[in-house]
């Protein structure tokens, strides 16, 4: 083996790679790629997107709530939601949701919590419009949406009768690509 | 050779920069990927999530040392061909052996036979069986065509079959959805380059299609003596991809066609004086394929897949051999996912039909053979109800006329202690079956003049009845979260191989009906028995949402362990792998309209050939002015006018320095 730093030219490969040094220290805004995560609240935005609330619980909304007990299980990635809108009106996250709050959150993701926990939550929604969604691992009756996964890919449930109770609908197209359907009535 | 442990430590460069840069790495917010949301419902279910990404959950969880190039890592990358991109990844080994050939080897085995490693495209395997390996030459794909590369290091015998004994790379093309209506990337390069890709999307009955045009040439290089090096070639391909929605899945039809014309300096020996020359002959390449794929999910939570194609090429030169080739092939899977597990069954059918075409360099006999393959095979995966421990069983049957049957067993056990921690160890077993030329074939390489018109032909004979390689691998790694932005991965391996490739010595034949002159014969032999032992280091990490880096090393040892006194030659292990590689990557996001990438590789000498050690730097910018328009400048080894990556007892070719202009435009 030649000495490496003969090999590595005169001095042209320290310039640049301190040329590369000087450049990365300089901040920059964020965009990351690539997790679960972000593919799981891409997703759930789309179900947002294609689900219809009875008029009531927007009329008087000045944002649609993305709302969940606890920290954000999606690593950072749910924050991204907020630069979006549906329904002619911006999204915005909540974490960290309290009891007492639920009814002005459009949306509860509870797909992170203990069974217990989630059947708790589900209690106090009770007939509240508020789209409920969860995990496909840890399905309880009453979700109205659950994520799965199905080998290499994301998918989706849907009980349609939990879910029009409460005055939600979900667009045909939604219903149409779904992978598990618990069909109205 | 001085060991490169001994060195590297003294320059630890890559070190200081590790740390310097982890000191200014900053607490960022991850937002979601705008593209992500700009997907259709469609598109958002067709996303794979298993391994697509390097972040991703299923590819932290998954219990093999395994990579993956995505779509945007191979646009950023700059590369134009597949053994560009595959230099990318920790333990790959991969060597330009001129403009159009290349030595790509996973664990070691490095060398022109390098014969243990499966490369597959869409399901069809680019191994062939003549001599094992790849013809790289005839796989000049478009690279945009490509979803995304997956890498296993290790054997993958149990789910990819015979031949996957190294390791598997698995490449996996777009939805023709995914492509833009109209596309066209051309490149040009300093050294003569001018590679030519246009493709056109439309829909087509209820799904949509995309047809891919691709005219290439490639310059000819210079040898060490200064020689032109006569391998310049020129190529078209043409590939569509047909894919509908169905209710409940997906159909795939795909074809393809290439011809290419891929010139080479051969020295080769021959009956009249001067008994051995160095000639430059061309070789024609012609071939395509039609693929079937249907993919069925049902509501149970099952998902199917039926896959058939024909493959077919042909390849020709008029000083060495020819080849004409057909493989037709009908597979089935079914997988299960329950909540704690996965059951995926499946088997296949296999129908090889060859002729080959003799010349006084390389013979076979028979010339003409046909070959069938069959396989079964089943796997199960099961995690603990705490998501701890996951356990993995697979066994692979595979038969096929030259060997019965052959079981490929892998035992996989991980366990997952915290967030950021998981950890696995694997057990299997892998074979290689002798290819064609081991089997069949003599290469006669050397004559020398008799008295009374005769000759001694020294030549390397096959033998049908040489067992079958086998090896039996060990795994311990680990992947760990050393921050958000940070993420780490180790690996190690044992490998015992056994009944080797070797060289014997046989005694002289003298001159009979069949074959007029002496022959001084080195048989083919399985009796080598040999480990290999190392591992890879990688660590990743985000120092902001624009810039990544990542520092990879990888360490091989190749031993022969057995080797009987009659075997003349080694053509096993530690012949031609580098000992050591390094690589630094950086990747940078300047803004909405500026992109860099920059790779700095060094690879050691390889071991018992006169190549040198080096280092390269390839470096690229791009700049999108427009949405439609991308323009990318890249310097291909930046920091050396040229160097040698694979030299061969009778030539060395130069890789030069070079300037490459790439620019895409999409309706």
């Amino acid at each position: 083996m030649r000495n490496i730093l003969a090999t590595a030219g005169s001095g042209i490969v320290l310039r640049l790679l301190l040329s590369f040094f000087i450049c990365s220290v300089s901040p920059v805004d964020a965009r990351d790629v690539g997790d679960i995560n972000a593919l799981k609240v891409a997703l759930i935005f789309n179900i947002i997107k294609y689900t219809h609330w009875p008029d009531s619980a927007l009329q008087s909304a000045s944002h649609i709530h993305v709302c969940l007990p606890g920290d954000d299980p999606f690593k950072g990635y749910l924050s991204g939601l907020e630069r979006q809108s549906a329904h002619g009106l911006r999204l915005k996250v909540v974490t960290g949701l309290k009891p007492e709050a639920l009814a002005n959150c459009q949306v509860i993701y509870i797909g992170h919590l203990p069974v217990a926990q989630q059947g708790q939550w589900l209690s106090r929604r009770a007939q509240l419009p508020v789209l409920t969604i969860g995990e496909k691992s840890q399905q309880l009756p009453g979700l109205d949406v659950w994520l799965l996964q199905r080998g290499a890919q994301l998918g989706y449930g849907l009980d349609l009768q939990t879910s029009a109770a409460r005055g939600l609908r979900f667009v045909e197209k939604l219903q149409t690509l779904t992978q598990e359907k618990i069909a109205n009535g | 050779m001085v060991s490169g442990m001994a060195t590297l430590p003294r320059y630890p460069l890559a070190l200081l920069w590790l740390l310097a840069n982890a000191a200014y790495a900053k607490e960022t917010l991850l937002v979601a990927d705008s593209s992500l949301m700009e997907l259709s419902l469609e598109e958002l279910l067709r996303v794979e999530v298993s391994v697509t990404t390097r972040a991703d959950e299923r590819w932290f969880l998954s219990v093999a040392a395994s990579e993956v190039l995505t779509q945007q890592d191979i646009r950023r990358s700059g590369a134009t061909r597949l053994p560009e991109l595959f230099r990318l990844i920790p333990g790959i080994i991969v060597s330009q052996q001129n403009s159009n050939q290349w030595v790509v080897s996973i664990r070691g085995s490095h060398s022109t036979l390098s014969d243990k490693l499966l490369v597959m495209l869409d399901g069809r395997s680019l191994y062939t069986t003549l001599h094992g390996g790849v013809f790289w030459d005839s796989q000049e794909l478009d690279l945009s065509i490509i979803e995304r590369i997956e890498f296993i290091r290790g054997p993958g015998g149990s789910s990819w079959g015979v031949n996957a004994v190294n390791g598997v790379i698995n490449i996996i093309t777009r939805h023709a959805k995914d492509a833009a209506e109209h596309s066209l990337r051309t490149t040009i390069s300093d050294q003569g380059e001018w590679l030519n890709h246009y493709r056109q999307q439309h829909a087509l009955a209820g799904g949509h299609i995309v047809h891919s045009l691709s005219y290439l040439q490639r310059p000819s290089f210079s040898e060490q003596t200064g020689l032109d090096a006569h391998d310049e070639s020129t190529s078209w391909r043409w590939l569509s991809r047909y894919d509908q929605t169905l209710e409940q899945g997906q159909l795939m039809l795909q074809g393809s066609y290439y011809q290419a014309d891929v010139a080479q300096r051969l020295t080769l020996a021959q009956l009249d004086p001067p008994f051995l020359s160095t000639v430059s002959t061309t070789n024609a390449l012609q071939g395509g394929h039609i693929l079937l794929n249907w993919q069925q999910h049902s509501t149970d939570d099952q998902q199917r897949t039926l896959q058939a194609f024909i493959d077919y090429y042909q390849r020709d030169n008029d000083v060495q051999f020819g080849e004409r080739k057909m493989v037709s092939a009908l597979e089935y899977t079914q997988s299960t996912f329950g909540n704690q597990f996965t059951y995926t069954f499946g088997g296949g059918y296999r129908l090889l039909h060859d002729e080959l075409d003799n010349r006084f360099a390389v013979q076979f006999d028979p010339n003409s053979l046909e070959e069938q393959q069959a396989h079964l095979f089943a796997q199960y995966d099961h995690w603990s109800e705490d998501r701890k421990w996951r356990i993995g069983l697979g066994l692979k049957a595979e038969y096929s006329d030259l060997a019965d049957v052959e079981w490929l067993p892998n035992f996989r056990l991980g366990w997952h202690p915290s967030e950021a921690q998981f950890y696995w160890l694997s057990a299997s077993r892998a074979v290689r079956m002798p290819t064609r030329l081991e089997r069949h074939g003599q290469l006669n390489s050397r004559v020398q003049p008799l008295p009374g018109n005769n000759r001694l032909i020294t030549a390397v004979v096959g033998d049908d009845g040489r067992p079958i390689e086998s090896l039996l691998a060990y795994e311990l790694g680990s992947r760990w979260r050393l921050s958000e932005h940070s993420l780490l991965q180790w690996s190690l391996f044992h490998y015992d191989y056994e009944d080797m490739l070797s060289l014997q010595l046989g005694t002289v034949q003298p001159p009979s009906v069949e074959q007029p002159y002496s022959v001084l014969p080195f048989y083919f032999r399985g009796d080598l028995a040999a480990t290999a032992s190392g591992g890879e280091l990688s660590i990743r990490h985000a120092w902001s949402e624009r810039h990544r880096w990542q520092w990879q090393i990888s360490y091989l040892h190749e031993e022969i362990r057995h080797q009987p006194a009659a075997s003349a030659l080694n053509l096993g292990p530690g012949y031609f792998s580098p000992e050591w590689q390094f690589q630094w990557q950086i990747d940078s996001n300047w803004n909405d309209r500026w992109q860099s990438f920059a790779a700095l590789r060094w690879v050691d000498d390889l071991q018992q050939s006169s190549t040198e050690s080096y280092w390269a730097l390839d470096a690229h910018v791009f700049w999108q002015p427009r949405e439609r328009l991308r323009i990318g400048l890249s310097v291909l080894n930046v920091n050396d006018q040229q160097h040698t990556e694979y030299q061969t007892s009778t030539r060395a070719v130069e890789i030069p320095r070079q300037f490459r202009l790439q620019v895409t435009w999409q309706i």
